[in-house]
């Protein structure tokens, strides 16, 4: 018969094993999402690395609280921006030169070749981050506008203007075009 | 609406299914033409977005993590444990692990139901200017579902041996062959399709019987 103690150390080894569970069913799927969120928002790989690995820790931490299996992504989302927030508060990162990181051949995009995913991620790179983000969330996760406002803490009218801001700015640059400001600013 | 009023709101949001956007396209070919090339851009910008997340794992170790011997011995070997099977489950091949994260996305997809009506998974296919033949019964659920910039057609199928995902990827380039792959507990394949792609995901189910199944129930003529 096991003693008192021992069933204590039972439990809290079962309790482990059930988040451990739980944390690998509902969060280790997203983490390309998370890095690839985490990476268009500081463009460096070994930050990228730091703050994923973070965002997932803090997310072990914390599994007991998640209440909604169905919202792990906006979860783990919202966990990275605000470690990524906190990362920008703490120091000051070195930035890196747009040109020179794109004509390096970064390996992350070496796994695309076609001239015109390139050009367009120059161009998304050159996109100030507050365009980047509501666009990243849309796109490649499917974010609804209102989705997208509660993450960023803005308002729906406020994230379609960066929406249509974004993109204006981006059909620009594929043209050629230099972007026009009054028309970017038309929204304001 | 006007034709100010459309282009802001088709920047904003290309794929918006508003009837007020609907009705002016109609009406308006150039705007109709911007909104198409804003859908087209979206998919490239989709493109743009989905980097590799294979090629970090592959560079020089990154500087010591910050703050890790904060952390109790207990959970960082426990977490040490997590990272490494995260590493090593990490999908290979990227539109297979967009497809899984996809149908994971919409748990409620792969609940047994009864089959649908036949006039709901037609209307999912016309959206994608596809046409529905007789054939494809025990079908549970059909969604003309947010994909890579896109709208695509996303059914289940109802089988002996589980709920079998179908997305026909109509925009995407083809491929020369047949792919299988294995990721996060499903299996799944890949195969060129007489527009895009076609990939069909379960577990242990017989997925080439199923991709057989549809296309002989799709018609992809519809929109040529």
């Amino acid at each position: 018969m096991s003693s008192p103690s021992d069933r204590s150390v039972d439990l809290t080894a079962a309790a482990v094993a059930d988040d451990r569970q739980r944390f690998e069913a509902l969060c280790l799927p997203y983490k390309a999402d998370l890095y690839r969120f985490v990476f268009w928002l500081c463009h460096n790989h070994t930050l990228t690395e730091d703050v994923t690995q973070e965002t997932l820790l803090r997310a072990w931490r914390s599994i007991g609280s998640l209440s909604d299996a169905n919202a792990v992504r906006p979860w783990l989302l919202t966990i990275a921006r605000r470690e990524l927030a906190r990362t920008f508060e703490r120091k000051q990162l070195e930035t890196v030169d747009l040109d020179s990181a794109l004509a390096v051949g970064d390996p992350a995009f070496a796994a695309h070749d076609h001239r015109e995913v390139d050009e367009m991620r120059a161009a998304i790179l050159q996109l100030d981050a507050g365009f980047r983000e509501p666009l990243m969330l849309q796109v490649l996760f499917g974010y609804s506008t209102e989705e997208i406002a509660k993450h960023m803490e803005l308002s729906v009218p406020a994230v379609l203007t960066r929406l249509y801001r974004a993109r204006n700015v981006l059909r620009r640059k594929m043209l050629g075009e230099m972007p026009d400001e009054s028309d970017v600013d038309e929204l304001s | 609406m006007n034709c100010l009023e459309f282009r802001r709101q088709v920047g904003a949001e290309p794929h918006s299914q508003a009837p007020e956007i609907a009705q002016h396209a109609a009406q308006c070919v150039p705007c109709a033409r911007f909104r198409q090339q804003m859908q087209q851009m979206d998919s490239l910008i989709h493109r743009a977005f989905a980097i590799d997340v294979q090629a970090p794992a592959a560079q020089p170790a990154a500087a010591p993590r910050r703050r890790m011997l904060q952390w109790g011995l207990a959970a960082s070997v426990m977490l040490a444990v997590a990272v490494t099977i995260l590493w090593l489950g990490f999908p290979r091949d990227t539109l297979a692990e967009e497809v899984i994260a996809h149908v994971m996305d919409e748990p409620e997809s792969l609940r047994s139901g009864a089959p649908i009506d036949q006039a709901e998974l037609a209307d999912v296919l016309a959206a994608s200017q596809l046409l529905l033949r007789p054939g494809m019964n025990d079908v549970s659920y059909a969604s003309s579902c947010p994909f890579r910039g896109n709208r695509v057609p996303h059914f289940v199928v109802q089988t002996a041996r589980g709920p079998v995902t179908v997305m026909l990827l109509t925009k995407e380039a083809p491929v020369p062959g047949t792919r299988q792959f294995k990721e996060e507990g499903f299996e799944g394949v890949i195969m060129p399709a007489p527009r895009g792609l076609l990939v069909v995901l379960g577990k242990d189910a017989l997925l080439e019987e199923i991709a057989t199944k549809v296309f002989a129930a799709v018609d992809y003529q519809m929109g040529w």
